[in-house]
C-alpha cells in the first residue's frame, strides 16, 4: 500500500492537482491547487472534447497504432532471441545475456542519434535500403515505418529480459515428456513453451508498451513531422512550450486512464492465471 | 561547434505575456489578492520602467567582489573561452548555470533555485516581469566603459527606456536557410516564402517549432502583416496556410535548421540567422560554406528580435556581474563569442558591411546580418494577452496532431 501510495496515488494526484489547478500569469509555472473543491475542470472539459471529437483524438489513434506495430515487431524479433538465449545458447548463454544488457548502457537517446546518422540521406544504412524495393525515400522525412522502428529498437531490450527470465523457468523435463509423448517441437512449442510463457510475453508487452505510449523524443528525432505528431509530442509541448500545463497534465491523465484499463486487463488474466496453478 | 538547440525556442517559450493590466499573482483561491502591473512593451509603446527606492542601483566606484561570478546563460550561448579570458583578467572564476528555455529560467530565478548574479540572455518580453517581480537591479552604467561601443540604435530600446535594467546580448532575424547546391533556384526576391510551399521540397523543408515564429509565417503568407493579432480570424487564416504547407513539403518541426541543412538533411528550412550563422559550423569535410544561404523578406516585413544581459536584484556579486558586462562589450570579446555562438553582436563594428569585408561573415551570407537600422524597423513577435496567446498555442498544437 506504501508503494501504491509512493509510485501511484501521489503523482497521480499531483498531476491532477496540476491539470485542475491555475496558472501563475507572472511566473507562467503551474499552481496545482491541492484542494479538490477548488478544482476547476474547464480546461480539462475542453481536452476531452478535442480528444473524444477533435483533432487531439487523430494523436491518441495514431499512438496506440504505432504502439501496437511497435510491439508487434519487439515479439518478432524479441521472442526468437529470448528463446535461443534460454533454450539453445549452450555455453555462450552468459556471454549473449551480457549482449541483452549491453544496450542499457547507452543512453536511449544516443542509440537514436546514431540512427538518425545512419539514416540521414548519406547515411550508409539508408545507402543500403535504397538497393530494396521502396527503399530508395528520405527515412527521416516523417515516415511512420521509421518511427515505429525506432520504438522496436528502442525497446526491444526491455522486452526480452523478462521473456528471458520466464522461457528460463520453464522446467525442460515438461519439454522432454511432450516429446516422448510424439510432439514434434513445433508442436511441443506451440502445445508447451508458449503457453507456459504466455505470462512473460505478456508482462514484456506491458513493460514495453507503457514507455512507448507517452514516447515523444524517437518521433522528434527519426521524424518532427506533424505526420507522425504522438500524444507525448503534444503532453510536452503543452507542458515546456505553453502557458497552458494544464492541458499537458490532463492529457497525462487522459493516457494514464487508457492504460490503466490495460493494465486491468493484464492484471485480471495474471490473476486467471494462477487461479489455474493452483487449482 | 556545439549549439544551443534549446535557446532558439525562446519565442516559442516565452510569448506568455500579458496586456498592461493588474493579474493576480497566485491560484485560484487567491484570484485578485494580489496584483502586479505588467508594462508590456512595443515600438509604438516603448517602456520606461519606474525605478523604486527599494530596488536601487549599486553605487559607483565599487571594487570586485572575490567572486566567483555566477551566471545563467543558455548552453553553448557564450565562448567558454571568454571565461576563461575574464577569469585571467580578473583573478574571479565565473561560474555558468545553464537552462533549457526562458520559462524555466524565471522560474528558477524567481523561486531562488537559481542564485546567480547575471542573466546573459534575457528574452525581452520576459523583462517586464523580472521587473515587475523585481528579480533585476537598476544598471550602474559608470562601470560600463564600454557602453560607447553599443549601436546608438540599440541604447534606448522600445521595450527598456533609457536601458535602466538591460544592455542587448544578441540580434537576429528570422528567414530561410537553404543549401544553394541543392535548392532549384536560389531564394530571391519578396516571395522567397513560397519555396516552403513547393512540393518539390516535400520531406527536406523544415520549419521551426516556435508557435510564434512558424504562424507568423502563415499569417504573412495569408497577406497579414500583423504578427502579434489576436483575431481568431487571422489565425485561422494562417492554420489554413500552415496546413496547405505541411500537405506539400511536410516540414520537420524543429529547431535543429542550423545542423539539418549544412548537413543537407533539410534544403530549406526556416530559420534565425545566427543560426545559418552558426551553420558553417556544421559543414561537412571539405564543403564549403558558400552552399549556406539565407533568404529574408523586405524589412517591412521581417521579423527581428534579440536578447539582453541582465543583473539579478539578489546577485550577491553585482559589482563583478557590472564589470563581465564591460567585458562583453568589448569588440575584441564580442568576436570571439560571436564565432563561437554564431549569433549577431549589438556592437559598432559588426554590421554587415565590416564583418563582410574582413572575412568574418562570407558574402552569401551578409543578408543574415542585422543592420542599427532593421533593429529599429523590423516586425518584433511581442507578449500577447493570454486570452489571445491560448488561441495561438491552441491553433499550433491542432496544426501539429496533422489532423
Amino acid at each position: 500500500m506504501a508503494w501504491m501510495a509512493l509510485f501511484f496515488i501521489v503523482p497521480f494526484y499531483s498531476v491532477a492537482a496540476v491539470a485542475f489547478g491555475q496558472v501563475d500569469p507572472i511566473r507562467q509555472s503551474a499552481v496545482p491547487e491541492w484542494n479538490p473543491r477548488y478544482w476547476d475542470f474547464t480546461l480539462f472539459t475542453d481536452v476531452m472534447h478535442r480528444v473524444v471529437n477533435g483533432d487531439l483524438g487523430t494523436v491518441f489513434i495514431r499512438t496506440a497504432l504505432y504502439v501496437v506495430l511497435a510491439v508487434a515487431g519487439c515479439v518478432v524479433v524479441g521472442y526468437p532471441v529470448a528463446y535461443f538465449v534460454s533454450r539453445e545458447a549452450g555455453k555462450w548463454r552468459a556471454a549473449l545475456l551480457v549482449l541483452m544488457i549491453l544496450p542499457y548502457w547507452v543512453s536511449y537517446l544516443m542509440r537514436m542519434l546514431a540512427w538518425v546518422n545512419l539514416l540521414q540521406p548519406q547515411g550508409w544504412m539508408a545507402q543500403l535500403l535504397s538497393h530494396l524495393p521502396a527503399g530508395n525515400r528520405n527515412w527521416l522525412s516523417g515516415q511512420p515505418i521509421t518511427v515505429v522502428f525506432g520504438l522496436v529498437y528502442g525497446y526491444v531490450p526491455f522486452f526480452i529480459l523478462p521473456l528471458y527470465a520466464t522461457l528460463d523457468r520453464i522446467d525442460g523435463r515438461l519439454l522432454e515428456a511432450a516429446r516422448d509423448l510424439g510432439a514434434t517441437s513445433r508442436q511441443a512449442f506451440w502445445r508447451v513453451t508458449l503457453p507456459l510463457s504466455r505470462q512473460g510475453l505478456m508482462a514484456a508487452c506491458v513493460i514495453t508498451a507503457l514507455p512507448m505510449v507517452g514516447d515523444y523524443y524517437t518521433n522528434n528525432l527519426l521524424s518532427a513531422s506533424p505526420r507522425t505528431e504522438m500524444v507525448g509530442n503534444q503532453i510536452v509541448f503543452f507542458l515546456q512550450q505553453t502557458t497552458q500545463p494544464q492541458v499537458g497534465a490532463s492529457l497525462v491523465l487522459m493516457l494514464s486512464a487508457a492504460l490503466l484499463v490495460v493494465m486491468a486487463g493484464y492484471l485480471v488474466s495474471v490473476n486467471r492465471a494462477q487461479k489455474l496453478v493452483t487449482r | 561547434m556545439s549549439h544551443p538547440m534549446s535557446r532558439r525556442r525562446f519565442l516559442a517559450l516565452s510569448a506568455a505575456g500579458v496586456s498592461t493590466v493588474g493579474l493576480a499573482a497566485c491560484g485560484s483561491r487567491s484570484k485578485g489578492a494580489s496584483s502586479i502591473e505588467l508594462q508590456i512593451a512595443s515600438p509604438a509603446k516603448p517602456v520606461k520602467f519606474a525605478l523604486t527606492s527599494d530596488n536601487a542601483a549599486i553605487k559607483a566606484g565599487l571594487s570586485n567582489e572575490a567572486g566567483p561570478l555566477r551566471i545563467a546563460n543558455f548552453a553553448d550561448y557564450v565562448a567558454p573561452e571568454l571565461l576563461d579570458k575574464f577569469k585571467s583578467e580578473t583573478g574571479v572564476t565565473v561560474e555558468l548555470s545553464t537552462f533549457g528555455d526562458d520559462v524555466e529560467a524565471l522560474s528558477k530565478i524567481s523561486t531562488g533555485a537559481f542564485k546567480v548574479d547575471l542573466l546573459m540572455s534575457t528574452a525581452i518580453d520576459l523583462l517586464p516581469k523580472y521587473v515587475a517581480l523585481k528579480l533585476v537591479q537598476p544598471l550602474e552604467k559608470s562601470y560600463f566603459t564600454n557602453y560607447e561601443n553599443l549601436w546608438d540604435s540599440v541604447r534606448d530600446p522600445f521595450y527598456d527606456l533609457g536601458g535602466q535594467f538591460s544592455v542587448p546580448y544578441t540580434v537576429f532575424s528570422t528567414g530561410i536557410g537553404f543549401r544553394s547546391d541543392l535548392v532549384a533556384a536560389p531564394l530571391e526576391g519578396d516571395s522567397g516564402w513560397d519555396a516552403l510551399w513547393d512540393p518539390q521540397y516535400s520531406g527536406v523543408a523544415g520549419l521551426l517549432d516556435s508557435y510564434r515564429e512558424a504562424m507568423a509565417l502563415g499569417l504573412q503568407h495569408a497577406g497579414i502583416d500583423n504578427i502579434n493579432t489576436e483575431s481568431q480570424t487571422d489565425i485561422d487564416a494562417a492554420v489554413a496556410e500552415l496546413r496547405k504547407m505541411f500537405k506539400a513539403s511536410n516540414p520537420r518541426l524543429d529547431v535543429l535548421g542550423y545542423q539539418s541543412i549544412p548537413e543537407g538533411t533539410t534544403t530549406i528550412n526556416q530559420l534565425w540567422s545566427g543560426d545559418i550563422l552558426a551553420a558553417q559550423g556544421y559543414l561537412p569535410e571539405g564543403t564549403d560554406s558558400s552552399v549556406l544561404g539565407y533568404w529574408v523578406p523586405p524589412i517591412a516585413k521581417r521579423v527581428i528580435n534579440n536578447d539582453a544581459m541582465s543583473i539579478m536584484r539578489s546577485a550577491e556579486h553585482p559589482v563583478l556581474a557590472h564589470a563581465f558586462i564591460n567585458f562583453m562589450l568589448d569588440p575584441e570579446n564580442a568576436k570571439i563569442n560571436q564565432a563561437y555562438i554564431g549569433y549577431q553582436s549589438t556592437l559598432k563594428g559588426f554590421e554587415a558591411e565590416t564583418l563582410v569585408a574582413e572575412g568574418t561573415i562570407p558574402e552569401n551570407l551578409a543578408n543574415a546580418l542585422v543592420t542599427q537600422d532593421d533593429f529599429t524597423k523590423g516586425l518584433r513577435i511581442l507578449a500577447l494577452p493570454a486570452a489571445a496567446d491560448k488561441m495561438w498555442q491552441d491553433a499550433w498544437s491542432s496544426l501539429r496532431t496533422g489532423a
